[in-house]
């Protein structure tokens, strides 16, 4: 009796396990009254909760990536942060360019300073530099222009002098995104950074507002800090935790159990916006994605300029936002390779328009009627698969036949920018969707190594190579901006970029978070001051 | 016996060896690599080769292979491309977490398999047996990614009884909050193991069941109970400890997906995030951990199983 009374209870438990997911989506208004009351049984104690997607195995201030750098964001500062309107500043409170747009002074603040009580001084921007070029003979993006050195002079110790070899407006927005290392931690010597595990412990120098206090298996504690130079940040701690991937994500985040979330379906944006439980964040990303037409794929001597243009013709951007974002709060149809987020921008570019009729003309004349293009995306990117899917029925209507593969981020880099890493995989491609983020500032961003690249990896010519370098070099407003609306036309004209859109970073928080959208920067949060959690 | 032990131990060399290097192979021919992490258009071609070369990646696949053997045979396992840590240090690390989950899951599975396979196969063809045989085959077919989701809508989402993900609540390591976590994650790892468990125990039941100890012990008034935990239950446990033997690997390397879904940081998490850069020198320590103790795992059950049958052992000095 004992035993049948056993078994039937192991069988009752595994028939709820398995019969669970029949309840299916429930009603939102009971799912709602549930959320409610477990965050009213549960009293905010005013932290603010990061999901991670994965458990990092160190701290370094590094850019590599946005989720290590979103990650070390509370702890770790950049210099100052380029927008379209000015420089905001953060270690440094001072950036001074001369006229020629060679010479550049950085002051650093004199508050500025490292948790251990230790100033921010200019031996931390070199020590950062000289790391950065240690496996390519102290050679990177911070001490070379276009394969020539940049000088740089110690003034003094918050000081810091940069003579570059030629006027080169990217810089600016280069050096200031750099997040520097505590030199004294080291000796000033960079060979003892890798595998010290100094950033693997609690006991780093942090120049941000907060240091680490926990490092635990599948969380990261950060605690504000007393002595910090811009003020005590009101969220006193700072979690990170992992989460599952995929929904789970979205079920801590309604269970409370994390602060934010980013929103990137029409889905999503629906569902929560009506939500009175909690607030919509909006910011333009500064981020455009595009379309691009390799000039080494191999279909290479088909696309013609003519059979570009039927391509570029045949695309309708509009019905773009509506199949993939679902409307232009989550995205804006892009007419130019520069963002609104650059004061370079033209809002007058004329973008590209459909006009099917004239595509289709242009296809047969061509000859790539009838014929099958390989097309590669970031299967890692939001929105890739959708805008791959409404290009290839596009592309249909014309004749052109898109066999459409989704590759995760480190083969679709090695297959996409192939001149770059020299993969050899140039010839595996015709066309693919990328994306140049951070394109605010002053300058041409990540529009001019593209537009400008010696190795014509992405097909523009040498007029507009030239024009991208006059752009960057001219020191006088007017002129760069002239320039700038000529090269927007001329690249257009050239049919290998198609601007698709412009990205909104849209975030859903919980009703007690807010500061969010303060600092319109992505990766998210350059600045923790602004964010409260009532 | 010891001719036993030196033909498994050549075999666990030549298999060791080949997985190495078929691992090595797929991921050298697999697109992509880890050089994405260090190069950038600004680079001149100089700069490019200088960092490819410190990585190692202008190498044939051999020379490659060759040079993270030579290091592996005198222990090292290297340094991770990606975050410049010992590969040995991140797994030993992550190992604790995954043992836990994937052990408390096997445990799990054969706790309630013994009595439910013993049950299904002594009430054959019966509706106990029907049902438990029926769900079993449920159990099986579920993909454990959906049956993981599944249990965080049900139990995070809407009845807010459980967390949703992690292995600990912040600023609390205590054991029963580590239970809280692992519940989810515990029921989806086992469900297909137990399942086959079940199968496994039903089948080897009946088929004793049918034996004439049964029939005398039977005879002599034994007791359905008595005669499936004194007679019974060992001969069935038999193919479990091959079954056991077989999981061993996956105790210690754990899931990619339900570390994945749960967010249980894990050597599953390590060997996904390994992979998804291309950090050869993890991925290869993880497929090398997992091959040696699947064959180790094999081996050890090979020992039990001669232990707990005699017949096997007497057969093994018949032929020796």
């Amino acid at each position: 009796m004992k035993r049948r009374a056993l078994a039937l209870l192991c069988a009752g438990i595994l028939a709820i396990g398995m019969l669970a997911g029949c309840g299916g989506n429930s009603d939102s208004k009971d799912s709602n009254a549930k959320t409610e009351e477990s965050k009213t049984e549960k009293k905010s104690d005013g932290t603010f909760y990061v999901a991670l997607n994965y458990m990092p195995t160190s701290l370094e201030p590094s850019t590599v990536s946005d989720d290590q750098t979103s990650l070390v964001r509370p702890i770790f500062e950049p210099l100052f942060v380029e927008t379209k309107d000015g420089i905001e500043y953060y270690l440094a409170d001072k950036v001074d360019i001369s006229e020629d747009g060679k010479t550049y002074t950085i002051h650093l603040n004199e508050k500025a300073n490292w948790s251990d009580g230790e100033p921010v001084t200019v031996d931390d921007i070199l020590f950062t530099m000289e790391y950065a070029g240690r496996n390519s003979g102290g050679k990177s993006s911070y001490t070379t222009i276009n394969r020539q050195d940049i000088v740089y002079t110690k003034k003094d110790d918050k000081t810091l002098e940069a003579v570059l070899p030629e006027p080169y407006a990217t810089y600016t927005a280069a050096i200031g995104r750099m997040m520097i290392y505590p030199s004294h931690a080291f000796d000033n010597d960079y060979t003892k950074v890798e595998g010290s595990g100094y950033f693997n412990s609690t006991d780093i120098a942090t120049s941000g507002a907060y240091t680490v206090s926990e490092i635990n298996d599948d969380s990261i504690v950060y605690e504000a800090r007393d002595d910090y130079y811009r003020g005590t940040p009101s969220v006193k701690k700072v979690v990170m935790k992992t989460i599952g991937s995929g929904s789970t994500k979205q079920v801590a985040f309604e269970n409370g159990e994390i602060s934010y979330m980013r929103i990137t379906t029409p889905e999503e944006l629906k569902k929560y916006e009506g939500d009175d439980n909690y607030n919509i964040s909006s910011f333009s990303e500064a981020r455009l994605n595009y379309l691009q037409i390799n000039p080494y794929g191999p279909a290479k001597d088909k696309l013609t300029e003519d059979a570009r243009k039927a391509i570029f013709l045949a695309i309708n951007a509009d019905e773009i936002i509506d199949t993939a974002y679902g409307s232009d709060e989550l995205a804006t149809v892009a007419n130019s390779l520069l963002t609104p987020d650059q004061s370079l921008y033209n809002k007058d570019c004329k973008g590209y328009e459909q006009d099917l009729e004239e595509a289709k003309k242009l296809a047969k004349s061509s000859g790539i009627e009838g014929t099958t293009l390989k097309y590669v995306y970031n299967a890692d990117r939001p929105n890739m698969e959708e805008v791959a899917t409404v290009l290839q029925q596009q592309l249909a209507e014309i004749g052109v036949t898109l066999d459409v593969e989704g590759l995760d981020s480190n083969a679709f880099f090695q297959r996409f920018f192939a001149i770059m890493f020299q993969s050899g995989e140039e010839d595996q491609w015709d066309l693919g969707t990328n994306g140049w983020d951070s394109e605010r500032g002053s300058s041409l961003g990540q529009a001019y190594s593209y537009i400008n690249n010696s190795s014509k990896a992405w097909g523009f010519s040498d007029e507009a190579g030239q024009l991208a370098a006059k752009v960057n070099a001219a020191a006088d407003k007017d002129e760069a901006q002239q320039l700038a609306n000529d090269l927007q036309d001329l690249t257009l004209s050239e049919y290998w970029e198609y601007p698709l859109t412009y990205t909104n970073y849209v975030m859903v928080s919980q009703k007690n978070v807010t500061g969010l959208d303060a600092v319109p920067v992505v990766p998210e949060f350059v600045d923790y001051l602004k964010i409260k959690v009532d | 016996m010891a001719k036993y032990f030196v033909k498994k131990g050549i075999q666990l060399i030549i298999v060791t060896i080949l997985i190495s290097f078929f691992s090595f192979a797929v991921i050298y021919a697999a697109p992509g690599d880890i050089s994405g992490m260090y190069l950038n258009e600004q680079m001149s071609d100089e700069e490019k080769e200088a960092i490819k070369e410190n990585l190692g990646l202008n190498k044939s696949m051999p020379e490659q292979y060759w040079g993270w053997a030579k290091e592996v045979l005198k222990g090292d396992f290297g340094i991770s491309l990606a975050n410049h840590t010992s590969v040995s240090e991140q797994i030993i690390k992550r190992l604790p977490a995954t043992l836990q989950l994937m052990g408390a899951a096997l445990v799990l599975s054969v706790l309630l398999a013994i009595p439910l396979g013993l049950w299904s196969g002594y009430r054959k063809n019966t509706w106990i047996d029907n049902i438990i045989s029926g769900l079993s085959y449920i159990g099986m077919s579920i993909p454990s990614f959906w049956l993981g989701m599944v249990l965080i809508i049900v139990f995070a989402a809407k009845l807010h009884i459980l967390p949703s993900s992690g292995m600990h609540s912040v600023g609390n390591e205590s054991f029963l909050d580590t239970v809280k976590h692992m519940i989810m994650p515990c029921i989806t790892l086992s469900l297909s193991n137990l399942a086959v468990f079940i199968r496994y125990i039903r089948s080897n039941t009946i088929g004793q069941l049918g034996e004439e100890y049964v029939l005398a012990a039977k005879a002599k008034g034994t007791t359905g109970g008595k005669l499936l935990k004194r007679h019974i239950l060992k001969n069935t446990l038999l193919p479990i400890i091959t079954l056991l033997g077989m999981n061993l690997a996956s105790i210690v390397c754990g899931s990619f997906i339900i570390e994945s879904v749960f967010g249980w940081p894990g050597i599953g998490t390590l060997a996904m995030t390994a992979i998804g850069v291309r950090d050869y020198p993890v991925i290869m320590a993880y497929v090398m951990l997992s091959g040696i103790i699947l064959v180790v795992g094999n081996f050890i059950a090979d020992i039990l199983y001669a232990f707990a049958d005699p017949r096997i052992k007497r057969e093994d000095m018949a032929n020796d």
